[in-house]
């Protein structure tokens, strides 16, 4: 293995992170302030990953018509999300953990197969957009300008969110449910309307990961259960409910992959478990999470 | 008077019932068994279901075999062994059809075939392709006519070493039997070529993986002559893209069997495609000279809006069953099994055995590098490389030596 090698392998590890990352952090922040595990969060992902595909061929005779599905598909996701919230989990925020996860998971059956009804079970293609369609050569080896683009659009997506959280009065009220959601109720504040705006920004995420990927792989069946496995594990590696945490998870876990399929390639599926249970065992609550 | 009339009505009512099998002959049943749902049944399945179509049609037009119509039963069989079995048990049992003609899993082709054994009725495979179905577990009432594992490793290796003959091989493939099996043979005929070929690196991500880019980069910094590669379908597609965005296919030569045809690329642009890389074909009509091929794919080109590919399988099927029963003279099966063994037949890619050891017809395989040209809207293969049929199938005396070990 060249140096050169080894650069593009920790590169394609990053941008393997940095997209799951998009989608992890969805799922936590979601799971964060209205404490429902969404197992539909990977459908939502397949949902804007088609939309993408949709939208991008609806509109192909213009220019940068990747772009504008970039702008449009998160937003047609989040509106969804915002109807799932609306008119089905506000009902169960009371109920069982168990009901709450049959509620979710039925609705990954359902957007599974409205995918299947509007666009098929073929694989559908969007090419990398222009000016970004080629490679990039770092030390005489061709990387992906698509891939460093995403590579940026982790930490650029994790300052939004932070600084949301951080600076915005939004942000604070979300704090406060994550802190002691009984004294935020207490205390006034609009708690449906924060939790679907939430859930939709969730559903933002999560359509904006699907949208970014497609141009790397392809819209297909199936591609949403990958995605929450992949998810699950960065959650439970970097900490639930916490945005650095996912970043962290992700970053980690990329890295891991990469480094597995460069070294023991026949292990290489199994290398983001292994990471989970060294996280387990060692930070049960994970790297950033707290203890309870 | 009225007698009269009575007995005349009886008499053109006898007439008439008795007439009728003359004027309606009881129709030559089939089953057509074959995924038909889902990304493999759109794919491989309906396709080959269109093809067949097109010749019971020609067929019924033409006067039917024997002066009876020919009548097709199509069954989905979901991709599952066991709903295979059980639509193939009511094709026989309630349908009584004299044949069963289909299936793209090897591991469904594997249990009809058993059970048609066990039925005593002929099965015969379009698409599957395990070389095992008709070696080790091969049986009288098991055909194939289309190619098998043995010829896509043989094929590609020859080619491989014709085009390229480089040392270092590259491994990647679908991580289950099919990917390790294709790996097996494929270095086991390439060694034979250039004896000093050895493996420098494997790769085996998993079937519908999504994120090809730390696989890519490996394979573009491990410094092979050359990658072999099973991965098919939708992975086709899917490390295409992901490889054209790192220039891939302009810095590393690629091989596989399952990236020339329609089945993988015909869906494929022209601004994304496997530019370069060695892929196969069953059928690449686009350089066949031979009439039957040449009034085959515009027909069926017409009729479903496809194009041709390795679903000619099924139409060819459809007429060596009629070649046969034709032959014998009559609709029994085992008299029609005895004329199918050592059959010769006129095909679309050309006269063709059917060989009588095995019941494996010799079908062609081509290998070419995949280019796009102004006369098709996908990128296809283009200057095949064909290997001698006797070399790229086991011989008779192999076949039975497997069967003996088992």
């Amino acid at each position: 293995m060249t140096l050169q090698g080894l650069v593009i392998q920790i590169l394609s590890g990053i941008s393997t992170g940095m997209v799951i990352f998009l989608i992890a952090v969805g799922l936590s922040l979601v799971f964060g302030t209205l404490r429902i595990l969404n197992l539909a969060h990977g459908a939502l992902y397949m949902m804007g990953a088609y939309m993408c595909y949709w939208i991008s061929s609806v509109i192909a005779q213009f220019t940068g018509a990747f772009w504008w599905s970039l702008l449009l598909a998160p937003v047609g996701v989040a509106i969804f999300g915002g109807l799932v919230e609306v008119l089905l989990l506000r009902r169960i925020y009371d109920r069982e953990p168990l009901d709450q996860y049959l509620l979710t998971f039925a609705l990954v059956l359902v957007i599974g197969d409205l995918c299947k009804l509007a666009w098929g079970v073929e694989y559908h293609l969007v090419p990398a957009p222009w000016p970004l369609n080629g490679p990039i050569f770092f030390m005489g080896m061709p990387f992906p300008s698509y891939n460093v683009f995403l590579i940026f659009c982790g930490p650029l997506v994790f300052i939004g969110l932070w600084a949301l959280i951080r600076y915005t009065r939004l942000g604070k009220v979300i704090r406060a449910m994550t802190y002691n959601r009984e004294m935020a109720n207490a205390l006034g504040t609009n708690v449906p309307l924060v939790y679907t705006v939430v859930f939709m920004l969730g559903s933002w995420l999560a359509g904006l990961g699907g949208t970014l990927v497609v141009p790397t792989a392809s819209a297909m069946p199936g591609m949403d259960m990958i995605i929450l496995i992949e998810c699950f594990i960065i959650i439970v590696v970097g900490g639930l409910g916490s945005l650095s945490g996912a970043f962290l998870g992700s970053l980690i876990f990329g890295l891991v992959n990469a480094f597995g399929i460069l070294v023991a390639p026949r292990l290489a599926v199994a290398f983001g478990f292994i990471l989970m249970i060294v996280v387990l065992i060692i930070r049960p609550w994970g790297l950033m999470g707290k203890a309870e | 008077m009225r007698r009269t009339v009575i007995i005349t009505l009886i008499a053109t009512l006898l007439g008439f019932l008795a007439s009728v099998p003359i004027y309606a002959a009881e129709p030559i049943k089939f089953g057509f068994l074959h995924s038909l749902s889902g990304g493999v049944g759109q794919v491989y399945g309906i396709p080959d279901q269109e093809a067949v179509k097109i010749a019971v049609d020609e067929i019924n037009k033409a006067g039917g075999i024997l002066g009876r119509p020919l009548e097709m039963i199509a069954r989905d069989d979901k991709l599952n062994p066991e709903n295979a079995i059980r639509e193939a048990k009511d094709l026989i049992l309630n349908h009584k059809v004299q044949w069963i003609q289909g299936t793209v899993s090897s591991a469904v082709a594997l249990a009809v075939s058993a059970y048609c054994k066990e039925a005593k009725v002929p099965f015969i495979i379009t698409t599957a392709q395990s070389a095992a179905i008709t070696e080790e577990k091969g049986h009288r009432y098991v055909f194939r006519l289309t190619t098998n594992t043995d010829t896509y490793t043989r094929s590609m290796a020859n080619a491989a070493a014709k085009y390229w003959g480089g040392k270092k091989v590259f491994i990647i493939g679908p991580d289950y039997e099919y990917g390790h099996k294709s790996k097996a043979d494929f270095m086991a005929s390439y060694t034979k070529l250039v004896p000093e070929a050895k493996i420098v690196g494997e790769l085996w991500p998993k079937l519908g993986n999504q994120d090809w880019t730390p696989y890519i980069s490996k394979i573009m910094s491990s410094g092979a002559d050359f990658v072999y590669c099973s991965l098919w379908g939708g992975d086709v597609i899917s490390f295409t893209k992901a490889a054209w965005a790192f220039g891939y296919f302009d810095r590393v030569k690629h091989c596989g069997q399952d990236w020339g045809g329609v089945e993988a690329l015909g869906k494929m642009g022209k601004d994304i495609f496997p530019k370069g890389v060695l892929g196969g074909s069953h059928y690449p009509y686009w350089i066949i000279d031979n009439p039957i091929s040449k009034a085959y794919w515009p027909k069926f080109n017409k009729a479903s809006g496809m194009f041709a590919g390795v679903s000619v399988s099924g139409y060819t099927t459809v007429y060596v069953l009629k070649q046969a029963i034709e032959k014998v003279k009559a609709v029994d099966i085992e008299k029609v099994i005895n004329a199918m063994e050592g059959m010769e037949l006129n095909t679309v890619v050309g006269k063709l055995q059917i060989r009588a050891c095995d019941h494996q017809t010799l079908w062609p395989f081509w290998v070419g590098p995949v280019a796009v040209t102004p006369d098709l809207p996908w990128p296809h293969i283009t200057n095949p490389v064909l290997l001698e049929q006797a070399k790229a199938y086991s011989g008779c005396a192999e076949i039975e030596a497997l069967r003996k070990k088992k």
